[in-house]
């Protein structure tokens, strides 16, 4: 027993039931906020694989481009100028395509990402990705499918597993399988295939040799990439942006995020958790100083000062924001890996976003708090005998 | 010695519609330290009002209330607040915080004093030692029955040693056996550490416990000439009192003031409400004899009026040390009193012999 008399903890803790619904509604607030966040920086994350998994320290595209889907190609020449820079070892181009896919089973065509590269590069770190991929990718007409696109493209990598040719058309143009990789779909792209540059250029039969979407700079093993940057940036055209891997990354994310409806869908999803929380936070809290008036009414009787009692509602609010956030926390868990699992979205925890999410419990608690305590003033001492 | 209290025409009002009603005019009250004090009126006569007043619980703004000698006429909430830390406030349900313990309720008296949880710790156990309910410190207000309630309740009172408690209907919602045990309990702590207590109740079984009864109708304090009587004469019932309505009055005597002179024609019925009444013998050329010491409680003048046309046969006069007070009632009303009421008659005779056998006084009690 203490001199101070723990006065939030006990007033809280005798409703068992109250305090269960409060616990159960602050959890189902942070669950609702962990999954919309979870959900946005997965897509956001999703949207950026490809780039993470590309082998390259520099990365080359035209000012006009504003995302992979919507590439503005710029010449070759200026990847070849980047050899000229000291720390460059060996570079690559890349070409980026809309093209339509026709489902082999089902006949009707759906659009797909085309990245063509040159075999003998290697650039991509795609799992399932092998030697021999890349060696059938020199035949004419062979392409590479992501086996996580969408199932509207087909049961590709099922009949490839199966040894079945699995033969098909992009814009028209008859093309074989002849290997699989695993990207996933992304909100720009249901799906991806990885052709060569020869046969992305004879799909596409428009676009014309020379004319790059990204190119991809190796530096000699060791080199820091800041100065090469640096370098690139004063001594080559300013007609292309040079970005290290980051920067490529982040242009992609920061394109879905504030160029899109995507993060305000989100984020809206997130505020909608926080406002349900609330609401709950603060019916808990009113209904818990409604029906102790009469106490806390005897409480100012006895001289204890309006500022004490406000500290005493605050302090429950700050008790539930911690018991309500952690059981949230723990069943949120469990739901990322039951997501991952079932959509192959990269939904993980991060401490980041438990922290975001944490922070955002305490403020929610404690908006419900300031106004729930206007309730305080009914408690009128002279009421009381 | 410095009043606890000093009420002085105070006048209340309630807002009600557009304008206001007063509930309480120019209420006079002093109370002292040590003292009992019960406050009885009809319902809704304005005693809770007066106690929140005096409670610090209310501000008002005619009049004057002192407490431990600070304004309170046009307080602020502040200082108020400050003041109700040095009272104890008794409720007739009890108020406990439920979701504490028995110990807990009684140390949160304690929070603004400036002690040791230890020392905190040892008062409250203490106190509920000193009530009964030493071995109760760890249970929930639930588990206890009414009384024991109460009896908490009275520790979060006292524990902090305030000079003034406050009691509203402290015994409303027990039975009358565990009320009086309650009201008990509340005057002998609070005389021990010399406490003043104000008791509001219309509990007439515990009017005795106090040293002083006022009574508030409409708004105005009176004398307790209603409650006094019971307590002089316990035997009497309700139904008398009604007919005494307006019939009788207080008189205020000065010290040593005559109240009977020996030998007048006894007409006035008298029951002594403050003071020290003495009884004298006057004996030509000598010192008056003192026959008896008559205190708060007791009567005197009833045998001239039980015996048609009889003379007093003493004299009756106040101590030279403090004024008196007396409720009078003449011939006619005593006499219808004693005639409807056989009870009465008997507690009449029953002091009446109480007198005559009393060893020492017996053979010269007059027949006052
Ligand atoms: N808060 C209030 N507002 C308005 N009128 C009140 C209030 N409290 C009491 N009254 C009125 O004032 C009068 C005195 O009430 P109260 O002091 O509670 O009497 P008692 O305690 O003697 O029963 C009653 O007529 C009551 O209706
Ligand atoms: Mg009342």
């Amino acid at each position: 027993m203490f001199k101070k008399v723990p006065l939030a903890w006990l007033q809280l803790t005798r409703e068992k039931s109250r305090l269960l619904i409060a616990l159960a509604g602050i959890s189902f607030a942070d669950i609702l906020m962990f999954m919309q966040l979870g959900f946005r920086d997965s897509l956001f994350d999703a949207s950026v694989l490809m780039h993470q998994q590309m082998e390259g320290d520099i990365f080359l595209v035209s000012p006009q481009s504003t995302a992979l889907i919507a590439m503005k190609s710029f010449p070759e020449r200026r990847l070849f100028q980047s050899l000229a820079v000291e720390g460059v070892e060996s570079i690559a181009p890349v070409y980026i395509g809309l093209g339509l896919w026709r489902n082999p089973d089902e006949r009707n065509t759906r659009s797909i990402l085309v990245i063509g590269t040159d075999p003998v590069d290697r650039i991509f770190d795609f799992p399932g990705l092998e030697e021999e991929d890349y060696d059938r990718l020199k035949l004419e007409d062979t392409v590479l499918f992501d086996r996580n696109s969408r199932p509207e493209f087909g049961p590709v990598a099922e009949w490839f597993d199966a040894g079945r040719d699995v033969e098909t058309e992009i814009d028209g143009r008859r093309i074989e399988v002849g290997g699989t990789f695993e990207l996933g779909a992304t909100f720009g792209a249901d799906g991806n295939l990885i052709v060569s540059e020869l046969n992305f250029l004879r799909i596409f039969a428009g676009r014309d040799r020379g004319l790059i979407d990204i190119g991809v700079v190796q530096l000699e093993p060791g080199t820091a990439v800041e100065p090469v940057l640096a370098a690139m940036r004063e001594n080559l055209p300013d007609d292309v942006w040079y970005f290290s891997k980051e920067e490529f990354v982040n242009w992609e994310k920061n394109y879905w995020q504030s160029s899109t409806a995507i993060g305000f869908i989100f984020a809206l999803g997130a505020g909608m958790g926080f406002v349900v929380g609330i609401v709950i936070v603060y019916q808990i809290l009113y209904t818990d100083v409604a029906d102790h008036l009469p106490e806390y009414a005897t409480l100012k009787a006895m001289g204890y000062t309006d500022r004490y009692l406000l500290g005493v509602v605050f302090q429950e609010a700050i008790i539930l924001a911690f018991v309500g956030y952690l059981p949230g926390l723990g069943i949120c868990m469990v739901l990322y890996n039951m997501t991952a699992a079932a959509t192959s979205l990269p939904v993980f925890m991060t401490v980041g976003r438990a922290t975001t999410v944490f922070i955002l419990t305490v403020v929610m608690c404690f908006v419900s708090g300031a106004v729930a305590v206007r309730k305080l003033s009914a408690a009128d001492p002279a009421d009381i005998f | 010695m410095d009043a606890i209290a000093i009420v002085e025409k105070l006048n209340y009002y309630y807002p009600e519609g557009k304008g206001e009603r007063q509930v309480l005019f120019d209420i006079n009250l002093s109370i002292f330290p040590g003292e009992v004090i019960i406050l009885t009126g009809e319902s809704g006569s304005g005693k809770t009002t007066l106690l929140t007043l005096i409670g610090c619980l209310r501000s008002m703004r005619e009049g004057s209330l002192k407490i431990f000698g600070e304004e309170l006429l046009n307080a602020s909430e502040k200082k108020r607040m400050t003041l109700r830390r040095r009272i104890g406030y008794i409720f007739q349900h009890f108020n406990l915080f439920e979701f504490m313990t028995v110990g807990q309720n009684v140390q949160s008296s304690l929070v603004h004093e400036k002690m040791l949880p230890a020392q905190a710790r040892q008062q409250t156990q203490d106190l509920l030692t000193a009530v009964g309910l030493g071995d109760r410190l760890n249970s929930y207000p639930r588990e206890l029955s009414g009384g024991q309630k109460q009896r908490v309740a009275i520790s979060r009172a006292l524990v902090h040693e305030p000079k003034l408690i406050l009691a509203d209907e402290p015994t409303a919602a027990l039975d009358s056996e565990t009320g009086r045990d309650v009201v008990n309990l509340i005057r002998n702590l609070a005389k021990d550490k010399g406490s003043a207590v104000l008791i509001v109740t219309h509990d007439r079984r515990i009017l005795d416990i106090a040293d002083r009864i006022v009574r508030i109708e409409d708004g105005k304090l009176i004398t307790a000439y209603r409650e006094e009587m019971t307590l002089a004469l316990p035997t009497i019932e309700d139904q008398y009192f009604k007919q005494l309505e307006g019939k009788y009055q207080t008189k205020d005597f000065d010290p040593g003031e005559i109240v009977i002179d020996e030998g007048d024609d006894a007409d006035t019925f008298y029951v002594i409400v403050e003071g020290i009444f003495e009884a004298v013998k006057i004996v030509p050329d000598s010192p008056p004899k003192l026959l008896r010491q008559m205190h708060k409680n007791e009567y005197f003048g009833e045998i001239g009026l039980l015996t048609p046309g009889s003379k007093r046969t003493a004299t009756v006069r106040v101590s030279e040390d403090a004024p008196g007070k007396a409720i009078a009632i003449d011939r006619e009303t005593f006499a219808s009193l004693v005639k409807d009421s056989e009870l009465t008659y008997a507690a009449v005779s029953h002091q009446l012999r109480k007198r005559l056998t009393d060893p020492e006084m017996g053979e010269n009690d007059p027949n006052v």
